[in-house]
C-alpha cells in the first residue's frame, strides 16, 4: 500500500510585480509504499524541494492530488505520523535542543515519559546530549543539521522526509546520518529523501527517481542499475531527455 | 487540541522572552522609572501626577517597544526566515499556528507587564515616601486600571501584527502597517471629535474626505479608549463598566482579527 | 622609523588637546544662536495633541518643565520680557492643558504670571475657566477667578459669584464663603490677596517659587499696612498726608519700608498706596 501517494501533479510560481507563473513541476506521478525508501536526485532548481514542500502542505499543488496516508496534506492528521527536516534548518535560536525535542514530541501527543527517554537516546546517537541545555543559537552547521535529525526522528514518526540531510555534516557525521537512515529502515519506517549527494542514494536507497527542471524523468530500482554507477544512470537520463 | 496550541505558545514565549531585545527594553524602561525620582524635585505641586504619567508612559513605551521589535520578530520573521517550517512540519493547523503565536505573545507581554508594574509601584513607593505631602491625590486602583486598559490595548495591537503577518508577505510590511494602525487608531478619535466641533466646522474638508473619515473612525481601531493615563495621573474615577465597556471592546475587536488571520492565513502559500 | 611610528600617538595627543578649545568656542556660539531664537516655537494644539498619541501626559509635564524652567530663568536673570511674552505663556498654557486638562501646576504657575506679571487678565482669566470647566471638583480655579475679578478688576458681582461657586464646590479654606458674602467690606483692602498668597504658600515646595511668593507677601503686607498708616493719619489731621515720609514725622512709623521689588512706595490720591516697581522686577510695558 501506497504511503505517500502523488498523482499528476503540477506547481508553478508567481513572482515579481507582473505576477509572472514560473512552472516549478508539472505532471509529476509517484508512489512510496510501505518501508520503502525512495531517494530523489537532480540538480539544483529541479523541484524537489516543491514536492517535498507540497507533501508537507506548505504549498498547495496547481493540478492533481497528493494523499499521505490517504489524508490531504494540508489536513494536520497527515503529519502526525510523519517528520521532516528542512533543507536548512533554521530553528528557534534561543531555544536549548531539549526543549526543542519536547516541543515536537508535545505537539504529535507523546506520553511525558516515553518522550524524555526518546529524546535522550536521540540526544546520545548524534552526540548531542552534551549540549543538550545549550541554546541552539550556539550550534556549529554540523550540530544544528544532528539536532534538526533529531527533530525529525523525535516523535517515532511512520514516514520521514528528509531535504538533503548530508548538507553541511563532515565525514564522521554524514555517516552517522547514513546509520540512522539504515536503522529506520530496519524498523520498517517509510522514507523519502532528496539529495544531489548521489553516492549516499545509491547506499539506502531501494528506488531512486530524477528529476530535471520539474519534471520526473526517470524511476528505477536498484536493480535496473546493473553495473553502471547512480552517477552514470543520472548523467544518461538527463542528457537523453535534453536531446530530445 | 489546546494542548497544541498551548505547547507552541510556551515554544513562542521562551523563544521571545530570551531575545536579547527584551532585556534592553526592560533596562530602558526601568531607567525611565528611576529617572521619576530625580524629575520630580522640579515640579511645584501636582508630583503624583507627574510620577503616574512617568510610569505609565514608560510601561507603554515598553510594551510598545516589545509589541514592534518582539512579536514582529515572532510571527512575521517566523515566515520570512522559514523557521515556520520547524512548527508547521507537526500535525498544527494554519489557525492552530495563528492561535498559539497569539497566545505565545500575549504570556510575553503579560510578563512584561507584570514586571513592570512591580518596578513602577515599587518607584511610586519610593516617591511617595519621599515626597509624602504631595501625593494626597494618588490612587493604586486608579493606576491599576490604567495599566489594564493598557494592557487592552496591547492585546489589540499584537492581534493586529498577527493579522497583518498572515497577509503580507514580509515583516518589513507588517511592522509598517502595524505602526500605522497604531498611530492611525490613537488620533482617529481626536480627530473625529475635532472635525465636529466648531473649528473643525470651519475647516470646510471636501465631502468625500468627510466620507472617508466616517468609514475609517469604524474600520480602524479606537486605541484611545485603552487611555487612561490621564485619568490615572488625576485619580479621576473610572466607572467599573467603563472597564468592562473595554473589555469587551479589546475581545470583539482581537477576536475579529483573530479570525480573519486563521481563514486567511489557511489559504496562504509557504514557498 | 620610530618617528614615523610615533605620528598617530601625536596627532591623537594634539587633537585631544585641541577638542576642549574648540568646544568652548562652539559653546559660545551655541549660546548665541539659542539666544537669539528667543522664546522658542508653539506647535497648536490641534496638531501636538493628536501627535502625542497616548503620551499625552508625560509630553505635557515636559512642556510644562520648559516652560517653568524658561520663567525662572527670565526671573532669577531678571531679564526684561516684553508683551509678546504674555502671548507665549498663554499659547503654552493652552497647549500643555489641551494635552492633559486637568493638569492644575499649568493652569495655576501661567495665570499667576499673566495676572500678576503682565496684567493680562483677559487671558489669566480664560485660562481658569478653562480649568474650572475640566475641574470640576476643585475649588481652587474658581475661587482664584474670584480673586482676579476682586482685586485686578474690582468687579465684585462677578468675584462673588466665583467665589460662592468655590465655596459650594468645597474642599477649599474656611473663609471662602465669608470673604465671597463680605466682599465689599474688602473693596479697598489688601487682606483677600494676602489670604490667597499665605494660602498658596501653603502648597507650594518649589524653593524658588516660595522666594518668589514671599518677595510679594512681603510687598504687599507692607502696603497694607502703609494703607493703614495713611488712614490714620487722615484720621488724625482731616487731609492726606503729602508724602510718606509725612507718617514717619507723625511717628506712625519707624522708617521708611523698603520695596523688596526695588522701587519707591508712594501716595495715590484715593489715599491708597503703591509702589513704582508696580510689584514687579521687570516691567512689561515698556
Amino acid at each position: 500500500m501506497a504511503i505517500i501517494d502523488l498523482n499528476n501533479v503540477s506547481k508553478s510560481y508567481v513572482s515579481g510585480f507582473l505576477m509572472r507563473k514560473k512552472k516549478a513541476v508539472s505532471n509529476i506521478s509517484f508512489k512510496v509504499g510501505n518501508g520503502e525508501i525512495l531517494g530523489i536526485i537532480g540538480a539544483n532548481g529541479a523541484g524537489k524541494s516543491t514536492i517535498i514542500k507540497m507533501i508537507q502542505g506548505f504549498i498547495r499543488p496547481d493540478k492533481g492530488d497528493i494523499l499521505i496516508d490517504n489524508n490531504k496534506p494540508f489536513d494536520p492528521a497527515s503529519r502526525i505520523k510523519m517528520g521532516y527536516l528542512p533543507e536548512n534548518p533554521y530553528f528557534y535560536t534561543n531555544l536549548t535542543a531539549v526543549e526543542l525535542l519536547r516541543f515536537s514530541t508535545s505537539a504529535s501527543g507523546m506520553p511525558k515519559q516515553l518522550a524524555d527517554k526518546r529524546i535522550k537516546t536521540l540526544l546520545e546517537t548524534v552526540d548531542l546530549y552534551p549540549h543538550r541545555k545549550q541554546r541552539l543559537k550556539t550550534y556549529s552547521k554540523g550540530m544544528t543539521q544532528r539536532a534538526g535529525i533529531c527533530f525529525a526522528l523525535v516523535h517515532d514518526p511512520q514516514v520521514v522526509v528528509l531535504d538533503e540531510p548530508m548538507s553541511g555534516l563532515d565525514p564522521l557525521g554524514r555517516k552517522m546520518v547514513l546509520d540512522l537512515i539504515l536503522d529506520l529502515k530496519a524498523q520498517g519506517k517509510t522514507i523519502l529523501f532528496c539529495s544531489h549527494i548521489l553516492n549516499d542514494v545509491e547506499r539506502v536507497c531501494d528506488r531512486v527517481a530524477v528529476m530535471d527542471k520539474g519534471h520526473l524523468r526517470k524511476v528505477f530500482t536498484r536493480e535496473d542499475l546493473g553495473n553502471q554507477t547512480m552517477e552514470e544512470v543520472f548523467l544518461h537520463t538527463i542528457e537523453e531527455r535534453s536531446e530530445c | 487540541m489546546l494542548n497544541k496550541v498551548l505547547s507552541l505558545s510556551i515554544l513562542t514565549f521562551l523563544e521571545g522572552v530570551r531575545d536579547r531585545a527584551i532585556f534592553g527594553i526592560g533596562l530602558f524602561a526601568l531607567a525611565m522609572m528611576s529617572v521619576t525620582l530625580v524629575v520630580l524635585g522640579f515640579f511645584m505641586r501636582e508630583l503624583d501626577k507627574v510620577a503616574v504619567d512617568i510610569n505609565l508612559s514608560a510601561i507603554s513605551l515598553a510594551g510598545l517597544l516589545v509589541t514592534f521589535f518582539l512579536s514582529i520578530n515572532l510571527m512575521a520573521k517566523d515566515i520570512d526566515k522559514r523557521t515556520i517550517y520547524c512548527v508547521m512540519s507537526k500535525p498544527f493547523s494554519r489557525a492552530q499556528y495563528v492561535w498559539g503565536k497569539y497566545i505565545g505573545i500575549l504570556f510575553i507581554i503579560s510578563t512584561a507587564f507584570a514586571v513592570l508594574t512591580f518596578c513602577s509601584s515599587l518607584t511610586i513607593v519610593i516617591a511617595k515616601m519621599q515626597y509624602t505631602n504631595w501625593f494626597k491625590a494618588f490612587s493604586w486602583i486608579e493606576y491599576f486600571k490604567a495599566v489594564y486598559a493598557s494592557f487592552l490595548m496591547f492585546v489589540v495591537l499584537n492581534a493586529f501584527i498577527i493579522f497583518f503577518s498572515s497577509i503580507t508577505s514580509s515583516s518589513f510590511l507588517t511592522l509598517l502597517f502595524s505602526i500605522c494602525t497604531y498611530i492611525a487608531g490613537q488620533t482617529i478619535e481626536e480627530v473625529v471629535i475635532y472635525l465636529k466641533s466648531a473649528n473643525g466646522q470651519e475647516a470646510q474638508l471636501s465631502e468625500f474626505i468627510q466620507k472617508m473619515i466616517d468609514i475609517l473612525q469604524y474600520i480602524l481601531p479606537n486605541l484611545s479608549v485603552f487611555d487612561l493615563k490621564v485619568q490615572a495621573s488625576h485619580a479621576i474615577h473610572l466607572p467599573l463598566d467603563y472597564l468592562l465597556a473595554i473589555t469587551g471592546y479589546a475581545a470583539i475587536y482581537s477576536g475579529i482579527l483573530m479570525i480573519a488571520a486563521s481563514l486567511m492565513f489557511s489559504r496562504r502559500e509557504l514557498p | 622609523m620610530i618617528l614615523k611610528k610615533l605620528i598617530p600617538f601625536f596627532c591623537l595627543g594634539l587633537l585631544i588637546v585641541f577638542c576642549p578649545i574648540y568646544q568652548t568656542g562652539l559653546e559660545e556660539k551655541r549660546m548665541a544662536i539659542l539666544k537669539d531664537s528667543g522664546m522658542g516655537y508653539i506647535i497648536p494644539s490641534e496638531f501636538s495633541a493628536p501627535a502625542s498619541l497616548e503620551f499625552k501626559g508625560i509630553i505635557s509635564d515636559f512642556l510644562y518643565l520648559k516652560m517653568s524652567t524658561y520663567l525662572g530663568g527670565k526671573i532669577i536673570k531678571r531679564e526684561m520680557m516684553d508683551m509678546s511674552h504674555a502671548d507665549f505663556f498663554y499659547d503654552a498654557a493652552d497647549i500643555i492643558t489641551t494635552l492633559d486638562p486637568f493638569f492644575w501646576d499649568a493652569y495655576l504657575m501661567s495665570s499667576m504670571v499673566l495676572s500678576w506679571d503682565f496684567q493680562r487678565l483677559d487671558l489669566a482669566n480664560k485660562l481658569l475657566k478653562k480649568a474650572m470647566e475640566n475641574r470640576t471638583w476643585d475649588y481652587k480655579p474658581p475661587y482664584y477667578l474670584g480673586f482676579n475679578y476682586h482685586y485686578f478688576l474690582k468687579d465684585n458681582a462677578n468675584a462673588s459669584r466665583y467665589l460662592m461657586e468655590a465655596a459650594e464646590r468645597g474642599g477649599g479654606p474656611s473663609f471662602i464663603l465669608p470673604l465671597a458674602t463680605r466682599l465689599s467690606v474688602y473693596q479697598s483692602q489688601l487682606a483677600p490677596a494676602i489670604l490667597l498668597l499665605e494660602e498658596q504658600l501653603k502648597t507650594t515646595r518649589d524653593p524658588f517659587m516660595i522666594k518668589h511668593l514671599h518677595t510679594r507677601l512681603k510687598a504687599i503686607i507692607i502696603l497694607d499696612k502703609l494703607e493703614k498708616k495713611v488712614k490714620e493719619y487722615k484720621d488724625r489731621h482731616g487731609s492726606l498726608p503729602e508724602k510718606l515720609s509725612d507718617l514717619k514725622s507723625d511717628q506712625l512709623i519707624e522708617d521708611l519700608p523698603e520695596d523688596p521689588y526695588g522701587g519707591e512706595f508712594y501716595i495715590l490720591p484715593n489715599g491708597r498706596v503703591f509702589t513704582t516697581s508696580k510689584l514687579r522686577f521687570f516691567n512689561p510695558d515698556k
